[in-house]
């Protein structure tokens, strides 16, 4: 009897402190909620590139400009969702479902898009370039 | 706190009285008489209230800017109209394209009221099918204000101005739907009919995106007319660019253009364009390829099955993988994450039906790569999340067992050290 009940106390003991072990550590899965995440390093941006990156469920845009200014959109087109891109000859963003276009500060400047794409902070950190959450629309 | 919400609900009427009290026009003689004289007219010859509304007005212009006369012969009709040489009265229908134009296509006149305003209406209108038929003397022809209205002409960005984006359709559809009126143009009439059907009407009238195109974006507005068959494909461009660009890159614009058939219309009408569908591939049922491909085998049925397999493949991993994050949804599983990949997928199904204008099977395949790699990403992690589930589930029952059998074990060794103590007293 004593065999069974230090076995099954230690069943017990197990049972109770996976589940807490399991709460402990982080799941593999990205976390949903973000506030800010890296872009990657300011070399993988040269001037007239950009990057789509994943914040939390939602892509954005991160582009730098000629000048080397960085900037950080949404990168869905506020007219049908389609994923805009950024056109490093007329620096503007633009969306090839309708021909949709931004400025580098999101604005819709032509085509159907009803209104601007959510803008993002860009924060040059230790050579990476980070986007935070801090929206500025 | 409270102050800031009455301060806020006093704005908000006051910007109600605000937009209620916008310029008056100016009583001149012809507002006083014709007001007057609009009391016997029947309903629908009324001048007002809508003159009242009317953007020239509004502007400070006047009846006589466009009629003539002397609007300050108060009480003096004769000279208010009769004997005034500047009196025109009625403006005829050949004459108004002028009368309008004297104002609209001077740019240091139309300045003052908006520096952005265009000023080439008249000559684009000249230009059009209506400006010509005019020109012919044929009067039957749209001129200004038979779409713009008469008296009480609103700004085009005012939603009840029948030019407004969204009115275009029914003030087009006016002249253009009645078969009586067009009788002698020998032209169709049942464009609105189409139109309203489809994808853009729809978008258009029904979902209100202002976005997508009325009469005018396809045929103009004040240079309306038929675009030309080689020129389609640059019209429908405007707004599809890719699908432009790919086509006119591909093998069979030249086809196209030898045979005079109209690029994009060929496959996709005109008026009644419908959300395309994957069937336009399908062989043997609904292709459209067939209209020109007669034959029932060769390369143009290996093309059209090869994408139309793919675009199948493509929508029935992203379906599998729906199914699973879905079910893992349903059971309570943490899926957000798995969302990403699924909307990359839907955002490639899109990409690679756009890359079917180009016609090259390679092509097509490398754009649709990265949506099988996303559905199969969303796949595994549904599948590690229906896993994790059945863990948890096995978990939870084992660690009942433990704790029922733990229960049972104690409970039998707490009676078994009653019964010895028992044994012990007796």
């Amino acid at each position: 009897m004593d065999i069974i009940l230090g076995a099954g106390f230690f069943a017990w003991i197990g049972a109770v402190l996976y589940p807490i072990g399991k709460y402990l550590v982080p799941p593999k899965v990205a976390e949903m909620s973000v506030n800010s995440v890296e872009a990657g390093g300011i070399s993988e941006f040269p001037p007239s590139s950009s990057k789509i990156v994943r914040f939390g469920r939602r892509p954005v845009i991160v582009f730098r400009q000629q000048n080397g200014d960085f900037h950080a959109l949404s990168a869905t087109c506020t007219h049908l969702d389609c994923t805009v891109q950024y056109k490093s000859d007329t620096e503007q963003i633009w969306c090839a479902c309708h021909n949709g276009l931004y400025d580098i500060e999101g604005k819709n400047i032509s085509g159907p898009p009803p209104k601007p794409l959510m803008q993002y902070q860009v924060v040059l950190q230790n050579d990476k370039v980070i986007v935070t959450r801090e929206e500025m629309t | 706190m409270r102050n800031l919400q009455l301060l806020g609900v006093i704005l908000f009427f006051m910007g109600f009285l605000l937009a209620e009290q916008q310029p008056i026009p100016k009583e001149d003689a012809c507002i006083r008489c014709h007001k007057e004289m609009d009391e016997e007219q029947e309903e629908g010859q009324k001048l007002f209230p809508d003159i009242l509304n009317d953007i020239h007005l509004k502007r400070g212009l006047s009846c006589a800017d466009c009629h003539g006369g002397d609007p300050e012969a108060f009480d003096d009709e004769d000279k208010a109209m009769w004997d005034n040489e500047s009196f025109s009265g009625e403006v005829s229908r050949t004459d108004e394209i002028a009368m309008c134009g004297s104002c609209h296509s001077d740019p240091r006149f139309m300045r003052q009221y908006s520096t952005a305003i265009r000023t080439d209406q008249v000559k684009q209108y000249w230009t059009s099918k209506h400006g010509m038929e005019l020109k012919r003397g044929n009067k039957k022809v749209a001129i200004c204000t038979d779409c713009h209205g008469v008296h009480g002409i609103l700004s085009v960005e005012d939603p009840r101005s029948p030019v407004y984006d969204m009115n275009v359709p029914s003030t087009c559809s006016n002249c253009h739907s009645n078969s009586d009126y067009m009788a002698e143009f020998g032209i169709p009439t049942d464009q609105y009919y189409k139109y309203r059907k489809s994808v853009h009407g729809e978008a258009l009238l029904d979902n209100n995106d202002v976005g997508a195109p009325a009469c005018n974006d396809c045929h103009g507005n004040h240079g309306a007319i038929p675009p030309d068959v080689s020129h389609i494909s640059d019209i429908c461009g405007t707004c599809h660019v890719n699908n432009d660009q790919l086509f006119q890159e591909s093998h069979l614009k030249p086809i196209f253009v030898k045979r005079g058939f109209g690029q994009c219309e060929a496959c996709h009408g005109n008026h009644e364009v419908l959300k395309p569908n994957d069937d336009f591939l399908n062989w043997e049922h609904g292709s459209v390829c067939v209209q020109c491909h007669e034959d029932k085998g060769g390369e143009a049925k290996i093309m059209a099955d090869h994408f139309y397999t793919l675009l199948d493949s493509l929508k029935g991993q992203i379906a599998i993988a729906n199914s699973f994050v879905e079910k893992a949804d349903q059971k309570g599983m943490e899926v957000s994450d798995l969302l990403f990949p699924l909307e990359e997928a839907h955002k490639v199904l899109i990409q690679t039906r756009t890359s079917i204008h180009s016609f090259n099977k390679d092509y097509v395949e490398e754009i649709a790569k990265p949506g099988f790699e996303a559905t199969k990403t969303a796949i595994e992690g549904g599948k590690a999340a229906l896993a994790e589930f059945d863990f948890r589930r096995k978990g939870l029952f084992i660690s009942s067992l433990i704790i029922t059998f733990l229960a049972l074990a104690l409970y039998l060794k707490i009676k078994d050290i009653d019964r010895k103590q028992s044994k012990d007293k007796s």
